[in-house]
C-alpha cells in the first residue's frame, strides 16, 4: 500500500492541471482578491471629518470650540477637520456642495447644534453614515458631559475639586465597561478568503476522482490490469486515499502560506491551527473526490471532473465567495436553511476558519473540523462500497 | 500432476449474448497454451473470467489446484497479466512503472529492487529506465508492458495479444522472451491472431469461437483433424476453362483458387494430388512454371474450423 501512496503522489505531481488547480489557482484567486480589497480593508483608523463651523461671538466664548480644536489637533487620532465660516450661509453653501459633512453651531447657552443634509450620496453611504455618527457622537457628549458637570456642581460642587474624579467622570471608561465580543479586531474581507479555501479545497477533489478512475477496471486498461494484481481493492483504494490527500493538503498548504505570508491575512496567530483546518478540508475533499471517482457515470475522468467542478463553484456560491451580493444570498440561506452550513463543504471550510480566527474558545472551530472528518467517513464507506461493486464488464 | 489451470463448464452471459457456453479448458504446468479464435470469440473473456475481473454467471474456475474467488489475493499473486492494451502509467518512469506493478505482489523493496532490474535486462530497456512511456517507440512499449507483467516472478502468465503493432524485431524478442519464461518453470497462456507466432512458441493450442472451444492439440493434432492434408501451389501461364474444370473435379481437390499465374489447391491427405493435377493440367497444355507444395499450416486449421466470413 505505500508504494500505492508514492505512486499516487508521483502520478498527481506530474500531472500539469495538478500544479494548476493545487497552487496556480489558489495563487491566483486570492492575488486577485488582494488586490480587489485593497481598498475596502481597513486597520481600524478612521480619517477625519470635514465639519464646518461658524465663528461667531457664541462660537468663540463656547468651551465646544476647545474641545473641537483638540479632536482636530493633527495626529494619529485626528477626528475633525475643521473649517471655519463666517456665517451659517456660507457654512451651509460648503455641506450642500459635499465639502463637509455638516456644521457646527452654537447657540447663545454655549450649546452646541448640528446640521446634516436631509439625504447623502447613496453610493457613499457607508462612509457618510459614518462620518455623521461620529459627527452626532462629539456633539451628544460634549451636551452629555456638560450636564453632568452642571449636576456635579450643583450636588457636590466639592468633587470638582478632584481633577482625577472629573477626567474619570468624563472619560468614557468612566461609565462604560468595554468588551470584546471577538478574539481579534472584525476585518470584513477575511471570510473571502476563507470561502477560498473552501474552494481550493473542493476543487483538490479532482485529485482523489481521477486517481481513483485510474483503479477502476470498468473505466481504464490500467485500472483493470491493477484490479488483477495481489493487492487488495481496499488496501489499493486506501492508498489512492492517503496520497490523494497528501496533494490536497500541500495545495490547502499552499493557499494557507501564500494568504497569510504575502496577501498578509492575519490569522490571529493561529497558524497551526489554519494548518490543522486545512487537513480537515483536504480530507474531506478527498473523501469527496474518492466516492465521485467511483461514481458509476458515463465519460470517465472528464465527466467526474466537470461534477466536482460544477459542485465545487455552486458550493462556492453559497458560501458567498463571488462578492457582496453572493455573501448577502449565503447568509440568506443559511437563515433560511441552517442545514446548509453543514452539508455544504465551502459553506463548512469558511465557518469552520471564521472560528478560528474569531473565536477565542476552539470548540466551535472544533466542532466543524470534526464535521469535516465526519463527512469524509460518509464519502470514503460510500466509495467503497461502490467501488467494490464494480465490475470489468466488456467483451 | 495438477494443472496449473482448471476450467469447467464456464457460462458468461451479456444479456441475450453468450460469451462463454460452457467453456472448458485444462493447462499443464509448463505448457505455453495458445489459445485462438476469431475477435468476439471469447479468448479475452475467458481470460478475464479466469482472473476474476469478470464475475461469470456457472463453472468452476481452479488455478494451481485451488478455486479461484475475487479475493483469492494469495492465488493472484502467482499470476502474471500482459494485457492487450498497453496499461501503464504515462507519469512515471519505465523503472517506476515496473517497481509499482511488482509492489502489488512483492512488498520487499531490496527483494524488488532486484526483480525490477532483472526485468528490465529481459525485455532489454536497460537504455531507457528513466524514459516514460511517452517518449518510448510502440516496441519499447509493449516491451514495457511484458516488464509489468512478469517482474514478480509468477508461475502463471497471461500474454493478450503481445505482439499487436510492434515490428518483426520486436515480436521475435518477444517470443524469444516468452520461451526463455517458459524454460525458467513459467506456464504460460499465449493469445494472438498471429498463426505463425502460435505455431512458433505454443505446445498445445485451443481453437475457440462464439464462446465455445472447437478444438485443441499439439499444433499436428490440429492439422490432423481438418479435412485439408496437403496445399498446392503452381505458377501457370493462360490457363483455359475447361482445364480449371478438369482439376477442381479432381476427386481429392477439396478447393481450388485461381489468381493471376498462379492456381492453388486445398487438397485431402492422397499420395497422388500433386501428379493428378500435372495431368490434367499437361492435358490441356497449360505451361507450368515453379511448383510447390505444403502441408497444412495452422492458419489453413483455423480458417476450415472458424470459417472464412468476416467477423467484427
Amino acid at each position: 500500500m505505500f508504494n500505492t501512496i508514492i505512486t499516487t503522489v508521483k502520478t498527481l505531481l506530474r500531472r500539469p492541471s495538478t500544479w494548476v488547480w493545487g497552487a496556480l489557482f489558489p495563487i491566483a484567486l486570492s492575488t486577485m482578491f488582494m488586490f480587489m480589497f485593497a481598498n475596502l480593508s481597513s486597520d481600524g483608523t478612521v480619517d477625519p471629518v470635514p465639519v464646518a463651523v461658524v465663528a461667531d461671538e457664541a462660537w468663540d466664548a463656547s468651551t465646544f470650540k476647545d474641545v473641537a480644536a483638540s479632536l482636530a489637533k493633527a495626529g494619529d487620532d485626528q477626528l475633525l477637520d475643521v473649517s471655519e465660516y463666517e456665517d451659517l450661509a456660507a457654512a451651509n453653501r460648503a455641506l450642500k456642495a459635499g465639502e463637509v459633512a455638516g456644521v457646527y453651531t452654537v447657540d447663545a447657552a454655549g450649546a452646541p447644534k448640528l446640521t446634516l443634509l436631509s439625504s447623502y450620496d447613496s453610493s457613499r453611504a457607508s462612509t457618510a453614515l459614518t462620518d455623521r455618527s461620529i459627527l452626532e457622537t462629539v456633539a451628544s457628549s460634549y451636551t452629555q458631559n456638560a450636564e453632568l458637570m452642571r449636576q456635579i456642581a450643583q450636588d457636590n460642587p466639592a468633587a470638582l475639586a478632584d481633577p482625577e474624579a472629573v477626567a474619570r467622570a468624563l472619560s468614557l471608561e468612566g461609565g462604560t465597561r468595554r468588551v470584546s465580543l471577538t478574539r481579534t479586531t472584525p476585518d470584513g474581507t477575511t471570510i473571502y478568503y476563507y470561502a477560498l479555501f473552501g474552494l481550493v479545497a473542493m476543487m483538490s477533489a479532482e485529485f482523489a476522482a481521477l486517481s481513483v478512475v485510474d483503479l477502476q477496471p470498468n473505466l481504464s486498461g490500467l485500472g483493470a490490469r491493477r484490479c488483477v494484481g495481489g493487492l487488495s481493492k481496499t488496501a489499493s483504494l486506501a492508498g489512492i486515499f492517503v496520497g490523494s490527500w497528501l496533494v490536497s493538503f500541500a495545495s490547502m498548504a499552499v493557499a494557507i502560506g501564500y494568504v497569510r505570508l504575502v496577501v498578509g491575512v492575519d490569522f490571529g496567530g493561529r497558524e497551526g491551527l489554519c494548518l490543522v483546518g486545512g487537513a480537515a478540508s483536504a480530507l474531506a475533499a478527498t473523501g469527496l473526490g474518492l466516492f465521485v471517482g467511483t461514481l458509476p457515470v458515463k465519460g470517465g475522468k472528464a465527466s467526474k471532473s466537470g461534477i466536482l467542478t460544477g459542485f465545487a463553484t455552486t458550493c462556492a456560491l453559497f458560501a458567498g465567495l463571488y462578492g457582496e451580493p453572493a455573501m448577502a444570498l449565503a447568509d440568506d440561506v443559511a437563515r433560511a436553511c441552517p442545514a446548509e452550513c453543514w452539508l455544504n463543504p465551502v459553506k463548512l471550510i469558511c465557518d469552520m476558519f471564521n472560528r478560528l480566527y474569531f473565536f477565542e474558545d476552539l470548540g466551535p472551530f472544533a466542532v466543524r473540523a470534526g464535521a469535516l472528518v465526519l463527512m469524509t467517513l460518509v464519502f470514503v464507506v460510500a466509495a467503497t462500497l461502490i467501488f467494490g461493486r464494480s465490475r470489468y464488464e466488456h467483451l | 500432476m495438477t494443472d496449473i489451470v482448471h476450467v469447467e463448464n464456464l457460462v458468461k452471459r451479456y444479456d441475450d449474448l453468450i460469451a462463454l457456453d460452457h467453456f472448458n479448458l485444462n493447462i499443464a504446468p509448463g505448457e505455453i497454451f495458445g489459445l485462438l479464435g476469431p475477435n468476439g470469440s471469447g479468448k479475452t473473456t475467458s481470460i478475464n473470467c479466469i482472473l476474476q475481473l469478470l464475475a461469470y454467471d456457472k463453472g468452476t474456475i481452479e488455478l494451481f489446484g485451488e478455486r479461484m474467488t475475487p479475493a483469492r489475493y494469495d492465488l493472484k499473486r502467482r499470476i502474471g497479466v500482459v494485457p492487450q492494451q498497453v496499461a501503464v502509467f504515462d507519469e512515471l518512469t519505465v523503472r517506476e512503472n515496473i517497481d509499482y506493478f511488482c509492489s502489488l505482489y512483492v512488498n520487499d523493496r531490496k527483494r524488488r529492487r532486484a526483480l525490477v532490474d532483472e526485468a528490465i535486462d529481459f525485455v532489454g530497456l536497460g537504455d531507457f529506465t528513466k524514459f516514460r512511456p511517452g517518449k518510448l517507440s510502440g516496441g519499447l512499449t509493449r516491451r514495457l508492458n511484458i516488464a509489468c507483467g512478469i517482474a514478480h516472478k509468477p508461475e502463471l502468465i497471461f500474454f493478450d495479444e503481445p505482439t499487436v503493432a510492434v515490428d518483426p524485431q520486436s515480436r521475435n524478442a518477444i517470443l524469444e522472451g516468452i520461451c526463455r519464461l517458459r524454460d525458467e518453470g513459467a506456464t504460460v497462456v499465449y493469445t494472438s491472431h498471429y498463426m505463425e507466432e502460435v505455431e512458433q512458441i505454443c505446445s498445445r493450442i485451443m481453437i475457440m469461437d462464439g464462446g465455445r472451444v472447437l478444438a485443441q492439440g499439439t499444433n499436428d493434432e490440429l492439422k490432423r483433424m481438418i479435412q485439408m492434408g496437403e496445399k498446392i501451389v503452381i505458377e501457370v501461364g493462360e490457363v483455359p476453362s475447361a482445364a480449371l474444370g478438369a482439376v477442381a473435379s479432381l476427386p481429392h481437390v477439396l478447393d481450388l483458387s485461381a489468381t493471376a499465374g498462379q492456381l492453388t489447391f486445398s487438397c485431402e491427405a492422397s499420395p497422388h494430388n500433386l501428379t493428378d493435377i500435372l495431368d490434367a493440367l499437361r492435358s490441356h497444355d497449360v505451361p507450368l512454371g515453379r511448383i510447390y507444395s505444403e502441408p497444412p499450416t495452422l492458419n489453413d486449421v483455423f480458417l476450415e474450423i472458424t470459417g472464412r466470413e468476416l467477423r467484427d
